[in-house]
């Protein structure tokens, strides 16, 4: 759909409530400014929309700001270029069989020594569409660039022009350098001999694991368990040959016991008192200070009164819900949306964890008043 | 300037855009959303690396500086 001139001032109309007359007069005041203040040579940038400047050929150019650019790349936030692997040299492959070296078990040394080697040519904050880098969710690149393996291309990669550049480097980093598939098939190696190593970590695990659970039951013991109900339980095992004796300490450890309920009483009181909810959130109800953040759309229906039903569906499983309607492609649309979150990231997290098919089948939007 | 109407414009175009609907300003340019696929780019050490797609703002300037026109 096309919005015109008009158009934008009907909506400016109605978002204002100013005189159409006004509004006009303020928009064609705001060209003239962003006109005279580039035809000055300068930038005129709207906070939160973007900069508009004059380029060197002399065209008006629109820089959005990062805000804009990462609402509207929504669906790819996150992506990173993926580095196609090269085929392999054979000189490579036959150093792939060369044991790992004992001082350098961990493969941190060469991390480090491609840490130090600077900026590689490739400038990989050009492609970062926005400030998004944790929020992988709903990536079809997920399955190619795991993290932890783009880390290492990236890193490899400087190794090779480190290599390339200073020839005479020491013997280390050459072979660190020389083939960023060596590098990955020692990180398989290193993988591999952990993976060997696997049972003797889990059995220490296991011990480890035992100790400390013995270790906190005897604190939870120690916590517990009043000295009085220690010397109750020191007379019962004393005094278990006359049963008599026994039924009063059993009597008498009762009390104790509703004692402690009652301690705890105030305690869960204090936990179970409905606290107020946060601003953000997937469940509970709608938090009007968490409507300056994101949401995400489960549902975009063309019929009010049935994505009113979802809505009420979602909302009675427990989810924050909201429905608002959109004009897209001049038709409104009605979408069924869960949750408040402060963050497109945050957003995205909590949607990768939604129950199939909404997992797969959303799309992050920013909630509008 | 008033600045309810700089955040009504700012707020009404950021809408249009993200609704994917071409915003056309007389006298100013046209603001739409266009989509990048996915490309392959070569480097000069040979290695080769694929490119994201993107949706990118895409802004179509109706207007050159005087000085150029002339």
């Amino acid at each position: 759909m096309k919005i015109n001139k008009e158009k934008l001032i009907e909506l400016l109309v109605e978002k204002t409530e100013m005189e159409k007359a006004e509004v006009e007069s303020q928009l064609n005041e705001l060209i003239k400014r962003i006109t005279d203040a580039a035809e000055r040579g300068k930038a005129l940038e709207i906070k939160g929309f973007g900069l508009f400047y004059f380029d060197e050929s002399g065209n008006l150019k629109f820089d959005p700001a990062d805000e804009l650019k990462t609402e509207v790349n929504f669906k790819y936030a996150g992506m990173k270029p993926v580095e196609l692997k090269p085929p392999r040299d054979t000189s490579a492959a036959n150093k792939e069989d060369e044991p790992v070296s004992d001082d350098d078990v961990f493969g941190i040394e060469d991390e480090l020594i491609a840490e130090e080697e600077g900026k590689g040519e490739i400038n990989f904050d050009e492609f970062d569409h926005g400030n998004i880098d944790d929020s992988d969710d709903e990536n079809p690149f997920e399955a190619l660039m795991d993290d932890d393996e783009s880390e290492v291309e990236k890193k490899a990669e400087k190794e090779v022009k480190k290599a390339g550049t200073a020839p005479k480097a020491s013997s280390k980093k050459k072979s660190a350098a020389k083939d960023p598939a060596k590098k990955a098939s020692k990180k398989k190696k290193k993988s591999s001999s952990t993976s060997q190593k696997d049972p003797v970590m889990m059995v220490v695990f296991i011990l480890l694991g035992v100790v400390v659970l013995a270790g906190g039951y005897f604190i939870i013991n120690d916590n517990f368990s009043t000295p009085e109900q220690q010397g109750n339980a020191e007379m019962q095992i004393q005094q278990e040959e006359p049963p008599a004796v026994a039924e009063q300490d059993l009597t008498a450890v009762e009390p104790e016991a509703e004692d402690e309920v009652e301690e705890l009483e105030p305690v869960e009181e204090t936990t179970t008192e409905a606290p107020a909810l946060p601003t953000y959130g997937l469940y509970g109800d709608i938090v009007e200070s968490g409507n300056n953040g994101y949401t995400i759309v489960l549902h975009s229906l063309r019929s009010e009164s049935h994505a009113n039903e979802i809505a009420g569906e979602l909302k009675d499983e427990g989810y924050r819900t909201m429905v608002t309607g959109r004009t897209v492609d001049g038709r409104t649309v009605y979408r069924v949306s869960v949750g408040q979150f402060p963050s497109i990231p945050e957003s995205q997290a909590e949607a990768a964890e939604l129950p199939a098919p909404y997992n797969e089948q959303n799309f992050i939007q920013r909630i509008r008043n | 300037m008033k600045s309810k109407f700089i955040n009504a414009f700012k707020d009404v175009l950021r809408e249009q855009i993200l609704d994917k609907n071409t915003v056309h300003l007389d006298g100013l340019g046209q603001f739409e959303v266009v989509h990048k696929k996915q490309t392959q780019k070569k480097y000069e050490n040979g290695r080769v690396a694929m490119i994201p797609p993107a949706d990118v703002v895409e802004f179509k300037s109706e207007i050159r500086k005087a000085d150029e026109d002339k």
